[in-house]
């Protein structure tokens, strides 16, 4: 059984190192033994017997050597022994240790991180069965983009005769007023109405309960919903038991017969009704859209795109005639995978830029450490020209060192994957609404440490590398006799260390001015002058249940109650109906002044709203009156207009009496017959058309001219706290529980979404980098300077020993790191000045290349610089003059 | 393993210190003398080259060892020829008679 008896041996040299080797040293010296009686036996002296054997053995401990290398696992035993004196070595300068793991930390947690977003959100962000092969399509004309989603006879004919899909579901989007068991009031809510094969296709069984089947669609079934995780936690706090509680869905009553998992987010949906669709089916109650599906499905294996489109585009040929709405003359259907664009352009390129900025500060990070490693190396010289002439190979030499790196890189893969948990967990919270798909999870995945994992690898090799050249290199002889210091000429000029610093503080200046200006337009954003302070006004959109939506009394009726109340509200300073929420208008529209040429287009927005809306927004009264209760109340024919609709329209001339109309309303069925309005007052501008543009000609009018457009109520408080919209809610539901609120909070919430997100993710995450960068300027400086002097100790010796001054020493060193700082910073400049201009769309309201960012970022990365050159220079200023001649 | 004008081939040495162990256990001196004395002092193993083997063909289950008196009363290290090292002997033995057999034939075509 020969390999039964390897395996013994491999134990027994892994186990019992220390018994192998006593035997072996009694066989040698038995050896020797027997050789000195034979050559005494031979008629020599004790001595000279004594000196043959010992020639005729050779060196004891090369023969020792030969035999250990002979032994079955002397690799592992070799490796061992590094790793122990890996181990020591680093324990015996915790110093150096602690900021290496620190450095190479901040490298491998940073990719990492990013990584998992790129991971979470674009390489894998759908859970679902095959994701890589789901897929959808949209109809272009010509070049021209046309519609995405279909009516009910397509979708059919596309379900039955292609050939290139394994399934086909549809998904119609739908508003859900869902109405809370115990009279607390109707929410809206984003509701889809699937075909019930959806939830097979996409092969993920729900969290509780069950799915959608066929037997649900049925005419005639019992009528079922199932509800997305968040809304689960939103509304029932994740109680296990509302499974099988009914429910009133738009009106109807429903059973909730399961809870999807947290990344069934089909659609973007809060809850999924089931729908049956055949060729003339319409969905009712989803009013315009009823018609349009959303067609999803997996495509056959190793089905292209292309071809999956060729196969529709025969299957909708007919509908040319049918629905030109849909499918016009020339159309084109392009089929996509959802997989292939998971997040907008924008998003993707900026993910990809801090990808390549995090790669950037991973090797600098390494290009410190081998620094590091190179110093120690240098100084460590003499400890390689022993051990080589002691008979270690350089492979041996070599693969000690990585041993040596392969040990900081995991300690440091450790605290990095901490570091990257922590920095995720501040960068998914600020990750803007809407960017990512809201089925991406990004987490630490198996997948992403193993990416980790890699990533150390590459770092030990490229920390060990400059050191193992550097091993190689070494030449016993000279290192030996050259008074041990170890420190080759070469390695005092170092030109690699230096220009890895001066790329550090480019870098790092480059990502701070990036950072800097995101912030600088973040904070323009952030004061914005809307005439009001956006976190103290509250809002809420409403919507009506079909058939109460269209009288305007009632539900002009419906406002004046449920503001009453909301007045009463302490706390409360002005409420008012509106159909506009800042900082955008309800609508765009024509208005034809008597006696002027109409305009062209829809240049002016208009606000339907009450008296209370100026007082709400503080908006000034320039001329004329503001609205009375009386004239909403009775809808007379008056309007306000703001400034800049004066300015457009009429210049200098006065505008109050002025007859005006509005073309495009007409069409509205519960229009006024007499068109024409009175134009009684003039207000300050407010903006609308978002925070960046400035504010436009604009119209208020009397909310019940007309019942179309929707609508809710602002409300200001002289402080907001949550009570106030709990109290605006169940005054809404007690006048009337049918009322459903959509979306509500302060207008600050609204602009966090729309504006202040996307810088704000942006400003964190350049902001984080930035900081590591200027952390790693730091330790590159600090590391580069010491390492300077420690190998001039011996020249500032003699310069002291001269009569050099300390502050002469201090100057020196300190010239030296700022000649590196500087140029790093100039270097930095000129890169920021070019790169930020690819910023200029992220930006707003402050210039790419606004001189006091620069100036300030420059300032910053000096201090940080010199503070770190200043450790070891001090130090250098404290050399004894005695003991560094003594240093030899 | 070297020798005065000869160079070992490869595995030539295992072969000899197989067969020396054909006569019996011994130690490592022994089997150094014993090779000299078989190859008429063509080949003298120096410890060096003996040891390594020894303990490689150990490893391969080829030889065992054990701790035992010399004719000196001495503590030495002894070798033993084990079922598998027999088998090696027969395998190497035939390998190296098919080489020499061959060398000889390609010497003598002219």
């Amino acid at each position: 059984m020969p390999r039964f008896v390897k395996v013994r041996s491999f134990l027994r040299n892994l186990f019992s190192s220390r018994r192998v080797a006593t035997d072996l040293d009694h066989e040698v010296q038995s050896h020797l033994e027997m050789l000195v009686e034979e050559n005494i036996r031979a008629g020599m002296s004790a001595q000279e017997a004594q000196r043959a054997a010992r020639i005729e053995l050779g060196g004891v401990e090369q023969i020792k050597e030969l035999v250990r290398d002979q032994r079955i696992g002397s690799w592992l035993h070799s490796v061992l022994l590094d790793c122990r004196f890996a181990f020591r070595q680093l324990r015996r300068s915790p110093g150096f240790t602690a900021v290496a793991v620190l450095t190479l930390a901040l490298g491998i947690g940073s990719t990492t991180a990013i990584f998992s977003i790129i991971d979470g959100a674009l390489l894998h962000p759908y859970p679902y069965k095959n994701a890589e092969r789901l897929a959808t399509f949209v109809v272009f004309s010509g070049e021209q983009f046309r519609a995405w989603r279909f009516p009910a006879a397509a979708f059919v004919d596309f379900k039955r005769q292609n050939h290139t899909f394994d399934d086909m579901f549809g998904l119609v989007y739908r508003k859900v007023h869902f109405t809370r068991p115990h009279g607390s009031g109707t929410q809206e809510f984003t509701g889809g109405s699937v075909t019930p094969d959806t939830f097979e296709s996409l092969g993920i069984p729900p969290l509780l309960g069950r799915p959608l089947t066929a037997e649900d669609a049925k005419p005639g079934a019992p009528p079922v919903f199932v509800i997305s995780y968040r809304l689960w936690i939103k509304l029932f706090g994740r109680d296990p038991n509302i499974v099988g509680n009914i429910h009133t869905l738009n009106a109807t009553r429903m059973t909730l017969v399961g809870i999807m998992p947290p990344r069934f987010q089909i659609g973007d949906f809060d809850l999924w009704l089931p729908l049956d669709i055949t060729r003339d089916s319409f969905v009712p109650g989803a009013g315009i859209v009823s018609n349009e599906i959303w067609t999803v499905g997996h495509l056959k294996p190793g089905v292209s795109p292309e071809t999956a489109a060729a196969d529709l585009q025969l299957i909708a040929a007919p509908f040319q005639k049918e629905d030109p709405i849909y499918f016009p003359p020339n159309f084109k259907i392009v089929v996509s995978t959802l997989a292939s664009q998971p997040v907008g352009r924008d998003f993707k390129l900026g993910l990809c830029a801090l990808m390549g900025a995090v790669t950037l500060l991973l090797l600098i990070a390494c290009g410190n450490v081998a620094n590091l490693l190179l110093a120690r190396a240098t100084t460590r010289g003499k400890e390689f020209s022993i051990r080589s002439a002691l008979g270690a190979n350089r492979l041996r030499l070599i693969c000690q060192l990585l041993v040596e790196g392969f040990s900081l890189a995991l300690a440091s893969c450790a605290l990095g994957c901490l570091f990257a948990y922590l920095g995720l967990k501040a960068m998914v919270a600020v990750i803007p609404p809407d960017t990512i798909p809201p089925e991406a999870a990004i987490t630490l995945s198996p997948a992403v440490l193993l990416f980790s994992l890699c990533v150390t690898i590459v770092t030990t090799v490229i920390c060990g590398l400059a050191p193992s050249l550097y091993a190689l290199r070494a030449d016993p002889q000279v290192a030996l006799t050259g008074a041990g210091r170890g420190v080759g000429p070469d390695f005092r000029h170092g030109r690699l260390r230096h220009s890895l610093v001066v790329a550090e503080v480019a870098l790092s200046i480059v990502l701070s001015i990036c950072a800097g200006l995101i912030m600088s337009s973040l904070f323009a954003l952030q004061n914005v002058n809307l005439g009001f302070s956006p976190s103290k006004v509250v809002y809420a959109d409403l919507s009506w249940p079909e058939g109460q939506d269209n009288n305007v009394q009632q539900k002009h009726l419906f406002f004046r109650k449920v503001l009453d109340r909301i007045r009463q509200v302490p706390g409360v300073l002005a409420a008012t109906e509106t159909t506009s929420f800042p900082p955008y208008t309800f609508g765009w529209t024509t208005v034809a002044i008597t006696g002027k040429t109409p305009p062209q287009n829809r240049n002016t927005a208009s606000t339907f709203c009450t008296e209370g809306y100026f007082q709400t927004l503080g908006l000034p009264l320039l001329r004329g009156t503001l609205f009375s209760q009386n004239d909403v109340d009775s809808a007379h024919h008056v309007v306000v207009v703001n400034r800049a609709f004066v300015h457009e329209r009429f210049g200098q001339e006065n505008p109050i009496g002025q007859q005006v109309r509005f073309n495009d309303y007409e069409t509205l069925p519960d229009w006024p017959h007499d068109p024409y309005f009175e134009i009684i007052g003039v207000v300050g501008d407010a903006r609308n058309t978002g925070l960046q543009d400035p504010p436009r000609p604009e119209i208020y009018l009397p909310g019940t001219l007309a019942s179309a457009p929707p609508r809710g109520i602002m409300v200001s408080t002289a402080g907001y706290s949550t009570a106030i919209l709990e109290q605006l809610r169940s005054g809404i539901s007690e006048v009337n529980p049918d009322v459903a609120v959509g979306e509500a909070g302060t207008i600050a919430t609204r602009l966090e979404h729309s504006y202040y997100a996307r810088p704000r993710f942006l400003f964190t995450t350049l902001c984080i980098f930035a900081a590591i960068a200027l952390l790693l300027v730091g330790a590159g400086v600090f590391s580069v300077i010491s390492y300077t002097v420690v190998a001039q100790t011996h020249e500032i010796g003699i310069r002291m020993a001269l009569g050099a001054q300390p502050s002469q020493v201090l100057s020196l060193v300190l010239q030296k790191g700022m000649r590196l700082i500087l140029s790093g910073i100039v270097i930095g400049l000129f890169a920021s000045y070019f790169l930020a201009r690819l910023l200029s769309s992220q930006i707003w309201g402050v210039s790419a290349a606004d001189p006091s960012t620069f100036a300030t970022i420059a300032v910053l990365a000096f201090l940080v610089g010199t503070l770190a050159s200043l450790i070891p220079a001090r130090r250098a200023t404290r050399v004894d003059p005695m003991v560094a001649l003594r240093h030899e | 393993m070297s020798s005065e004008p000869t160079t070992l081939l490869q595995g030539t040495l295992d072969l000899l210190i197989l067969k020396s162990l054909v006569a019996g256990e011994m130690h490592g001196l022994g089997i150094s003398r014993r090779v000299q004395q078989i190859t008429g002092g063509t080949f003298i193993v120096k410890p060096g080259s003996l040891f390594p083997a020894l303990h490689r063909m150990e490893e391969e289950g080829w030889v065992s060892s054990f701790w035992g008196d010399s004719e000196n009363n001495r503590r030495a290290k002894y070798y033993r020829l084990s079922k598998s090292g027999r088998q090696q002997l027969d395998s190497e033995t035939k390998r190296w008679g098919r080489i020499s057999w061959a060398i000889a034939q390609a010497l003598e075509t002219s």
